[in-house]
């Protein structure tokens, strides 16, 4: 029920919320300005269950 | 020694320790308990002046109509397919748990296409910054979930804005779409990026990503480690 994709990307306009260019996954081949991102759940030694969502189609967990 | 001096002498109060970011959505439940539960951890770690929340836009469902308003319960039977009886279910699962936290919890709501809303937000982030933001967005949502307020109201929506310090001219043309719909498209583009692929998303000092309503004490947990490491990361800086 939380494998829908989120909407798709248009617009280029940055988000005056703080939104900027953040760091992509560690596998990407794109130049990094800040550390790659890390799982919550991994800091915390995995063994937390993530948390509960709802899917960008509107269903929840 | 003149006023400047005096003035100039006081240190500037230290910026928080932490800052999450939460891509969140004003209709969304489990953003609603998700954010319940990091407020009352931060509460129950003494952190409040140490961490700096702030919402960023994602639009639970983009296909939600924006000309129609229905019950929330309709609108999942009608456009998910879902059987009414598991909506209701979920729906008291979500009242429970929201119950745990004390929080209240209406399980019959409107429901329509939240974008108007994300734009207003965003406007109001433009004009007086990200906190001025994140109050009006988490106040709606709360209202939203409470029954004591109406999202899809427009003309409520946008006297709020006005409380926030928006013009009522750029509130209502934000919400009709005239505005800001860049600035949305951004947040939620953003997010996906992270890999979130619904709400809600927490991001911990541009490093630590949770998507989903974690539980309270994951929450604290996670506050008490990275408030440890940027403690150490600013005594060294």
């Amino acid at each position: 029920m939380t494998d829908m994709a989120g909407p798709g990307a248009s617009g280029r306009d940055a988000s005056p919320l703080g939104a900027g260019e953040r760091a992509v996954a560690a596998d990407s081949t794109e130049p990094q300005t800040s550390p790659p991102l890390v799982s919550l759940t991994s800091l915390l030694g995995g063994d937390v269950e993530g948390g509960a969502s709802c899917a960008a189609d509107g269903t929840c967990d | 020694m003149t006023d400047d001096d005096k003035t100039s002498s006081i240190p500037a109060p230290a910026e928080p320790l932490i800052t999450v970011d939460v891509w969140t959505d004003v209709v969304c439940p489990w953003c609603y308990i998700g954010e319940s539960r990091l407020h009352d951890a931060i509460a129950a770690e003494g952190l409040e002046d140490q961490v700096h929340v702030r919402a960023h836009s994602f639009e639970l469902d983009p296909t939600a109509p924006t000309d129609t308003v229905r019950d929330n319960v309709a609108h999942l039977v009608a456009a998910k397919g879902m059987p009414e009886e598991k909506v209701r279910e979920m729906e008291g699962q979500i009242q429970a748990m929201a119950q745990e936290l004390d929080r209240a919890y209406v399980t019959d709501r409107p429901m329509a296409n939240t974008r108007g809303v994300h734009r207003v937000m965003q406007a109001i982030g433009e004009a007086h910054g990200v906190d001025a933001a994140t109050d009006f967005f988490m106040d709606l949502q709360r209202g939203y979930f409470t029954g004591s307020s109406d999202p899809f109201d427009a003309d409520a929506v946008v006297a709020r804005a006005v409380e926030a310090g928006l013009p009522e001219a750029a509130a209502r043309a934000a919400h009709a779409g005239e505005t800001h719909d860049a600035q949305v498209e951004a947040d939620v583009r953003e997010a996906v990026q992270m890999g979130a692929r619904g709400v809600p998303f927490f991001l911990f000092n541009d490093k630590y990503t949770a998507p989903g309503a974690l539980p309270l004490d994951a929450f604290r947990q996670a506050l008490r480690q990275i408030i440890d490491e940027a403690r150490a990361e600013r005594a060294h800086s």
